[in-house]
């Protein structure tokens, strides 16, 4: 909150001063109106009633371009927090040497957007909340000076009013706050229907969701109706306290009037002012409430990037910096194909279950690593990730560690077994990380044409309407898994990564694919200054591989090829499930 | 590390989002107006329905009409009495009457308080009802969606309908509706309360009421569109964002986290320029209003000259008119401002309608019922859309297959041979192009709807784990479940034992809120369903496809054990699986190829024979 206020100090006097003149210029046209009243009608005057009349337009018609000012630059600088804010986080969430944090993706979206929002909106209440206040505050002092029992009974009013909110809005915010919460559980429940329709629609069970929903919708629906009683209630109370007050005003200022105190002129403005007065009392009182969401709001942004171990005015994830860094792979001269690394190197290495595991994975070859238990291969993943506990994983000259993990990216491409594809076309998915020699406006598709190929994924460009340029959805929404993990696999081969890691990158396609898979993808990778490590149990691959290492209990206990490796029985038993 | 100070002035306000998405592809696609694919009813279909469902507790919409036109009526009577006031003041009235006067005005505060309480709550009430009754409607459509159509769009739109547009809706029937009925109904009644005050402030009302309506009008027609693209952006920004979240483990691989997250700051700031915008044109809606609001001021006071002077009028009734001037500043304003959230309100609701009359709730085409588990295809071919010229994708050529009941059948095939297809159609959730699909006798033609529904059930490779608990998640197949029932279910697919070490057993909380589980879990409760909806047939569309290379195998015994005693058709992706098969159908290009038992298969040395060849080693 500090910061955001702390990003306009320059404009917020400003602002703040141009607001003033805006509300009390508001203020005061009841009070003219009421001069205009005693001066001209009353008295007869033409030319005064005219000359007041056109003086009213004048004023407010000034008083208007002040706020329109005030407004834009308000409003500017909130739009721009909002903006700000959701950047930073957005950033700080993506940015690798973040410190990881478990929190739900729902939470973590929540935070950058409503969270964002609401935390700028102090940038609409400021301008606005001090100096309607002081209006307020002046409007009394003027009743109070015009006769002590109409300043008394405007405080009096003050009072009530304050004292009606403050007990209401408590008991108002609990109730909205369960309706909200029970129709947001219904919004959910909606969402996860709708996420697992095909499941509902296999089952054929839609009859029985259908119900499902309704009882949350009536469980909503109940919570709102209370709401609505109770913000009934409370509207009509503010209303009540209001006519009250006026009431009162009334009865005074009349009786002031007779006594020949005030001028009728007066009586009407006071009138007036005490309406403007209870209006404007009437939003301010909503502002403990606006308030207290609106710091909650920026704490939870401030504690989310607090757990990344970022604060909001980190320069790195700031707007300027964004547009000017580049995507950080490590490259020194970007777009060219990168030479050959030397392979890849594990000498005793532990991490997980894995316990002094030796592994090379020289250029030119298509090493394969077969582990009998599934908890070994995520250890060797984890591994040549950087993530080794002990023990030595070299990337030629470079050792691959948890500092530096981001700086082997340009020559070690660990392709995650879990298949997630952005929004984007067919040629753009296969683009994400290809040397920017290779033509990625179309002009030229040999590269992608080959990258399919070798996934075993040509089959595609038939199924998809317009080819390389139909739209691939959000996490591969319109594909079947079997798709997805193909097109994630030829995004990976046409990365021409110099050292490539693909941990079982065909569980999702059936037999016969995975036979064209194992051909084409080892033939692609097999260049002499290429490497690459298949952690996998598929046949298929195993034995288009040209060395396989059996992992057992954290250890290489067999290597040779894929036939010679048949004659183990325990091997055998392990591919031929 | 030094705090850099960064202004607003660093974004280009006056920017179109065009320009703002030159260099980001897919936001423009995602931003493309014509992203939505599910129907839109027009406005005016949205208001006959909408009266429709009024019309069904036409005695509470009754109410609120009669009620909230008393409280307008209550509150345009106040300045009235305060004008009455200043008469009273003028011809030097006694205390007693003044008290009189002041009980009155304190009489129509309270009645104004009564009847504004009474009709916001059944302004709010009466939104509610209605909208509970449309939301449930939206869900009961979408749930019959077909697949084919989900399929294309993916589920954003269908997502953005029953979430979104019932949100919006919500919102605004929760404080806008019942404010801008109230205050409509005031504005209304004070109109009409100034003009039967004095003829002369007819020419205000007639000067002041086109220069509102005009402005309305203007600002309206602008705000919608814009209000329509931002609303785009930020559903789009909240993707980008939730996926790069979920993808984060390929965002780091790739190097890719900045692309993501300027894709994010282009849709934010898209969506910041375009909230802008509309503040700007409240600005010029302001600068207009400014007009009709002074103009109203300086005419009752130039009207009250006349009225005093000419007609002979009392002051009281300057006053009073002076004073429905000034009130009426504020709810006009006011009025023009909810009109927007109302606008958008009804966008969601063409949206919703859209859903509830373009589809017809799912009824039963028949009245056939399936007599035995057996399956029979006839004639059985499918294509995906037509183009211009009439061609179609074809994915399965004419067929003819029969199933005996209780019979295990094994589709082996490339992707794209049409396995999935097949399967879909035999589990009766794609209906063919082309032939008759029966069950037990039953074409699904003419089948009972439930009876259908009850008799087969698919497993594909989606997992998904509903909201909720263990057993809540269960429950959504069988409702009456006793926990006996869940525990046999979970120990058939193996999954009892880590169900029962989860913090609370069957009452773990699971889905997106809840315990994570893994492809394999997920799965498993997929299967376990199953047990519970024992339904006669079952299809397992490459179920157990995800299992990744885990020791045991858990699901494939898990996925035969819950197939026992059902006929089942097995997407086989494992020739394993093929082989522990009473009968395989190879595809090859939307074809049965090849059909028979693994042995045979394998003795008649064709394709299915070197597919065993080079799987088995």
């Amino acid at each position: 909150m500090r910061s955001i206020v702390r990003q306009h100090r320059r404009e917020l006097p400003w602002i703040m001063a141009l607001s003033f003149v805006v509300e009390a210029t508001e203020m005061a046209v009841p009070v003219l109106v009421g001069f205009v009243i005693d001066a001209g009608i009353v008295q007869g005057n033409l030319t005064l009633t005219l000359g007041g009349a056109a003086g009213i337009v004048v004023m407010r018609l000034l008083s208007t371009w002040a706020w329109i000012v005030m407004f834009a630059a308000a409003q500017r600088a909130r739009m721009f927090e909002r903006h700000r804010l959701r950047v930073a986080v957005t950033g700080a969430v993506l940015d690798p040497r973040s410190t990881p944090v478990d929190r739900p993706a729902g939470e973590v979206l929540s935070i950058a957007t409503s969270d964002a929002d609401k935390a700028s909106d102090v940038m609409d209440m400021i301008p606005w909340a001090f100096p309607a206040a002081t209006v307020v505050l002046g409007a009394g002092v003027w009743l109070a000076i015009l006769d002590p029992m109409l300043g008394l009974v405007t405080l009096i009013g003050i009072l009530v009013m304050v004292v009606v909110i403050r007990v209401i809005s408590p008991v108002l915010s609990a109730r909205y706050d369960a309706q909200q919460s029970k129709a947001a559980d219904a919004a959910a429940t909606a969402t996860d229907l709708v996420h697992g329709l095909r499941i509902l629609q296999g089952l054929g069970v839609q009859a029985r969701a259908r119900s499902h929903y309704r009882r949350r919708s009536r469980i909503a629906l109940d919570a709102a109706l209370v709401n609505a009683r109770f913000s009934g209630i409370s509207g009509g109370l503010t209303t009540l306290v209001t006519a009250g007050m006026m009431a009162a005003v009334v009865i005074i200022a009349a009786q002031r009037t007779i006594a020949g105190a005030l001028t009728v002129g007066t009586l009407i403005a006071v009138v007036g002012v005490a309406r403007n007065n209870m209006g404007m009392l009437q939003g301010l009182s909503g502002l403990p409430v606006w308030w207290a969401s609106m710091s909650t709001s920026a704490r939870r942004v401030r504690d989310l990037l607090a757990d990344f171990g970022r604060t909001i005015d980190d320069p790195e994830l700031s707007l300027g910096h964004l547009r000017r860094a580049r995507d950080d792979r490590g490259e020194s001269r970007p777009g060219e194909r990168r030479p050959g690394t030397g392979g890849l190197r594990l000498a005793q290495v532990r991490a997980g279950t894995l316990d002094g595991l030796d592994l090379e994975v020289p250029d030119g070859r298509v090493v394969a690593v077969a582990c009998t238990d599934a908890r070994d291969a995520d250890a060797v993943i984890a591994a040549v990730s950087g993530r080794a506990e002990a023990g030595s994983v070299q990337l030629g000259d470079h050792a691959v560690t948890a500092e530096n993990r981001f700086a082997t990216r340009a020559d070690l491409l660990v392709e995650p077994h879990v298949v997630d594809l952005f929004d984007g076309t067919l040629r753009e998915q296969l683009a994400t990380r290809a040397p920017s020699s290779v033509a990625t406006d179309g002009t030229d598709d040999s590269w992608a044409d080959a990258a399919l190929h070798a996934a075993g994924a040509e089959d595609m460009l038939r199924i998809l309407p317009e080819g390389y340029d139909t739209r691939i959805l959000d996490r591969g929404a319109n594909l079947s898994g079997g798709q997805r993990q193909r097109i994630a696999l030829a995004r990976a081969v046409a990365s021409d990564a110099p050292v490539l890691v693909l941990h079982d990158p065909t569980t999702a396609v059936d037999a016969v694919t995975e036979q064209h898979i194992a051909e084409a993808l080892v033939a692609d990778r097999r260049r002499e200054d290429r490497a690459t490590l298949l952690v996998t149990r598929a046949p298929a691959l195993l034995r288009e591989a040209d060395e396989v290492h059996l992992v057992r209990a954290g250890r290489v206990t067999a290597h040779g090829s894929h036939t010679e490796l048949m004659d183990l029985e325990e091997y055998r038993e392990m591919v031929q499930r | 590390m030094t705090a850099t100070t960064e202004k607003p002035s660093a974004l280009n306000w006056d920017a179109q989002p065009e320009e703002l998405l030159a260099t980001d592809a897919t936001a423009r696609r995602q931003l493309d107006e014509h992203a939505q694919i599910l129907p839109i009813a027009t406005v005016r279909d949205a208001a006959a329905h909408l009266g429709g469902r009024l019309r069904r507790f036409w005695f509470s919409t009754l109410l609120t009409v009669l009620v909230v036109t008393g409280g307008a009526v209550a509150a345009a009577w106040m300045p009235r009495l305060i004008g009455d006031a200043v008469d009273l003041v003028q011809a030097g009235a006694t205390p007693g009457q003044l008290w009189r006067q002041g009980g009155l005005i304190m009489l129509s505060g309270v009645l104004q308080a009564v009847l504004a309480a009474l009709g916001w709550t059944l302004v709010s009430s009466l939104g509610q009802r209605v909208l509970a009754g449309m939301r449930e409607d939206v869900i009961d459509r979408a749930l019959d969606l077909p697949a084919q159509t989900m399929e294309v769009t993916g589920i954003g739109d269908a997502l953005s309908r029953v979430a979104d547009d019932v949100d919006v809706t919500a919102r605004a029937v929760n404080n806008v509706v019942p404010n801008l009925i109230q205050v409509g109904f005031y504005v209304v009644v004070t109109l009409i309360g100034m003009v039967a005050l004095s003829p002369w402030l007819l020419i205000l009302v007639a000067v002041i009421l086109p220069m509102y309506a005009a402005g309305t009008v203007w600002y309206l027609r602008r705000t919608a569109p814009i209000y329509r693209r931002e609303r785009v952006a930020m559903g789009a920004r909240a993707q980008g964002l939730l996926s790069a979240i979920h993808g984060i483990p390929t965002v780091h691989a790739y190097g890719i986290e900045r692309r993501e997250t300027r894709h994010v700051a282009v849709l934010s700031e898209t969506a910041a320029v375009l909230g802008m915008r509309v503040m700007t044109l409240v600005t010029r809606l302001v600068k207009y209003i400014v007009w009709p609001e002074s103009i109203a001021i300086a005419l009752v006071l130039v009207l009250g000259y006349v009225m005093v002077h000419v007609s002979g009028a009392p002051i009281g009734v300057v006053t009073a008119a002076g004073l429905y001037v000034v009130s009426l500043m504020w709810p006009m304003t006011n009025l023009i401002f909810s009109l927007d959230d109302v606008q958008s309100a009804a966008a969601s609701l063409t949206r919703m309608v859209g859903v509830i009359e373009s589809f017809d709730p799912a009824t039963s085409p028949g009245p056939q019922r399936p007599q035995d588990a057996s399956i029979r295809l006839e004639g059985v071919s499918h294509a995906y859309g037509s183009d211009a010229d009439g061609e179609e994708n074809i994915v399965l050529h004419p067929l003819d297959l029969e199933i005996r009941p209780g019979e295990r059948i094994a589709l082996v095939g490339a992707s794209g041979a049409g396995k999935s297809t097949l399967a879909a159609i035999i589990a009766g959730t794609l209906v063919p192009r082309h032939g008759r699909v029966l069950h037990g006798g039953a074409d699904l033609a003419a089948a009972d709807l439930e009876a259908i529904r009850a008799h087969s059930s698919i497993v594909s490779q989606d997992v998904h784990v509903f909201r909720g608990t263990v057993a809540e998640d269960l429950r959504l197949v069988r409702e009456d479940a006793t926990e006996e029932e869940l525990r046999r279910a979970l120990e058939l697919v193996e999954a009892w034992s880590w169900v029962q070490a989860l913090p609370r057993g069957l009452d773990t909380e699971v889905g997106e809120k809840g315990e994570r589980l893994t492809a394999e879990q997920s799965q498993q409760l997929a299967l376990a369903r199953i047990v519970l909806r024992d339904p006669a047939v079952l299809v397992l569309d490459e179920a157990t496809a995800d299992e990744g290379s885990s020791g045991a195998r858990v699901l494939e015994r898990a996925a035969l054990r819950v197939a026992e005693g059902r006929t089942t058709v097995i997407v086989a992706h494992r020739l394993s699986q093929a082989r522990a098969a009473d009968r395989i159908l190879v595809m090859a290009d939307g074809r049965p190829v090849e059909q028979g038992t693994h042995d045979a298969l394998v003795a008649a040395g064709g394709a299915y024979a070197r597919l065993w060849e080079a799987w088995a080693g």
